[in-house]
């Protein structure tokens, strides 16, 4: 079954087509949710919420652009939407803005597994794990950030770079 | 704000956009739970759901079928043939020599049904022949049927009596052979056997662990061509002098048949499972004559059966699940006992008991659709309404399958699946 067929199977409420759909994208999008929550309970909650989404609002995915790209936004929004309810966003707003900046080493950055690199964002902070997410993985701009999270274009940038220091540390610290 | 983007952020996004983290199992369970049975649109277009479509529409016809031939069809010709004959009756004990003239009134007179009719003679014809009143008595009885089931039971009643019936049936106006001289009792014995009165429950409901049975009369009348009591003869002899004042008929009771059973499914795919397991099923019976002599017996078969049926899931809803299924399943009587008290007016003065055995195994098949629903991962509740159909095996012993081989049942219990 290619995409399309799997993507018309869920549409018409298939349940073979609908299983088939979740065993191909379940490990990718489990990855986007356990990078925005660290414990693997909420991000099994995250994506059984998104997959119901997903399956109940078949028909608003217009056909055209990357029907993983439209799955993986309301994974995304499914867990902002989490960390709005959980309030976890206002920890990291008020952090000191005057500290050092310290660019990471990308060569070091390179040689790291996959693994590891998820763990290191897992550790951050949620507040500053969330920005780096959407800016530096999912691609959207400070501006969009923003109008997200609430939040302004300003602190969005200022969270993305603490949070890029943050990393760079824990890199250093390990090698 | 692209051009924010430095090698780092790149780097990141290059190893984590498509990172993938193992699922647990449960996960799409807990998905699918939530979300809404199928749509409609498919439903009619496969070829699967036709199958399902089949099921259901067999199930609704032969539930139809049922209920056209309930009871309320046939009583009230029974009844009638009951009034016609106790008249006739009456005037027999009144005239020591019959003549086929005085009789002629009463078949004209039941012009209901042709099932009136073939019987009418019948009666007409053991009436001149015997002049008892013990003789007239089986056309009263029967109470349930149709014209071929009377033809049946008077044929295989008694040789003698045979090439009469016929004739009679055959012949209406010369049912001949009136004046052949029978002996009053070899006359009584053979048409009191015959006689019948069936149970007016044949639908009959009740809740609890069993299951709830409501089935057809069998066109063919078992009990007479199974005889199951040897004391019948003993009792019409007794019961030969007092003719006149007591008309001795068997009421034959077949009690809803008590069924548990436990049965096990094995999922073939999404959709179709078979389904197999073990059934211990209750058949009892009672007989009951009523005359100055007369017996009560009570038969109680127990029957161990092993199903095997192929289910189909038909739809699913919020962990509801429809499904229709067919099957066939093979009985076997594990035990069975047979006990009769012999009444003199009302007083017992004998009992008999004996174990018996239906050798034959008793095949059936059967359609049913119901609803599941999963209290624990193996585990499910179910109820279903069903209709089978058992085979005549052969056997002289009478049950309640014999006699009402095609019937409509609601079971629910428990199922394991794996």
């Amino acid at each position: 079954m290619d995409e399309t067929q799997l993507i018309n199977g869920c549409r018409k409420g298939d349940r073979l087509a609908q299983k088939e759909l979740y065993e191909r994208y379940s490990r990718k999008m489990m990855g986007v949710c356990l990078r925005y929550v660290n414990d693997r309970e909420t991000a099994r909650d995250l994506l059984q919420d998104g997959f119901v989404k997903v399956f109940t609002s078949m028909d608003s995915f217009s056909g055209i652009g990357s029907f993983e790209g439209w799955m993986r936004k309301i994974f995304v929004n499914c867990a902002l939407e989490h960390l709005r309810k959980s309030d976890v966003l206002r920890e990291s707003t008020d952090l000191d803005n005057t500290a050092e900046l310290i660019q990471p080493d990308s060569s070091v950055i390179s040689d790291m597994s996959a693994a590891e690199l998820m763990r290191l964002v897992q550790e951050l902070p949620a507040g500053f794990r969330t920005v780096f997410n959407l800016f530096a993985i999912e691609g959207y701009s400070h501006k969009e950030i923003s109008d997200m999270l609430n939040i302004t274009e300003s602190t969005s940038r200022s969270q993305f770079t603490r949070a890029k220091q943050m990393l760079q540390k824990r890199i250093n610290a390990l090698y | 704000m692209e051009k924010e983007r430095d090698t780092i952020d790149d780097l990141f996004r290059s190893k984590l956009e498509d990172f993938e983290v193992d699922t647990m199992p449960g996960d799409w369970e807990a998905i699918a739970d939530r979300l809404p049975g199928k749509a409609p649109v498919p439903f009619r277009r496969t070829l699967r759901y036709w199958a399902a479509a089949a099921v259901i529409s067999l199930l609704m016809i032969t539930s139809s079928v049922y209920l056209f031939r309930s009871e309320k069809e046939a009583t009230p010709i029974a009844a009638k043939i009951e009034q016609e004959t106790k008249k006739i009756e009456t005037e027999l004990a009144k005239e020591t020599e019959p003549s086929v003239t005085q009789i002629q009134p009463v078949e004209d007179q039941i012009t209901a049904t042709p099932v009136a009719r073939v019987q009418q003679p019948v009666k007409r014809e053991t009436y001149k022949a015997t002049v008892t009143v013990a003789d007239t008595e089986p056309a009263v009885i029967s109470s349930d049927d149709d014209m071929e089931e009377n033809a049946e039971v008077i044929i295989h009643s008694d040789d003698t009596a045979v090439v009469e019936t016929e004739d009679v049936v055959q012949d209406h106006p010369n049912v001949g052979s009136a004046d052949e001289p029978r002996s009053l009792i070899a006359d009584a014995a053979p048409v009191g056997k015959k006689e019948k009165n069936v149970s007016t429950r044949r639908w009959g409901f009740g809740m609890g662990g069993g299951s709830v049975t409501a089935g057809t009369s069998n066109s063919l009348n078992t009990y007479a061509l199974k005889n199951t009591s040897l004391t019948d003869q003993e009792l019409l002899f007794l019961n030969a002098a007092n003719f006149e004042s007591s008309l001795p008929r068997t009421n034959v009771k077949h009690k809803t048949p008590v069924s548990v059973g436990m049965s096990i499914s094995y999922s073939l795919n999404n959709r179709f499972a078979l389904v197999t397991g073990l059934n211990y099923s209750l058949l009892s019976s009672s007989w009951e004559t009523t005359a100055s002599y007369h017996n009560k017996t009570s038969q109680k078969l127990h029957f161990i059966g092993i199903p095997l049926s192929l289910s189909y899931k038909i739809a699913e809803w919020n962990r509801f699940q429809v499904y229709a299924a067919a099957g066939i399943m093979t009985e076997v009587n594990v035990a069975g006992k047979l006990v009769t008290n012999k009444y003199m007016h009302k007083e017992l003065y004998g009992k008999e008991s004996e174990h018996i055995r239906m050798k034959e195994w008793l095949w059936s098949v059967n359609a049913r659709a119901g609803v599941s629903y999963p209290l624990l991962r193996f585990l499910s509740l179910y109820a279903e309404v069903g209709a089978n159909y058992y085979f005549d095996n052969g056997s002289t012993i009478e049950t309640v399958r014999s006699e009402k081989p095609f019937n409509v049942n609601l079971q629910a219990g428990f199922r394991f699946g794996f």
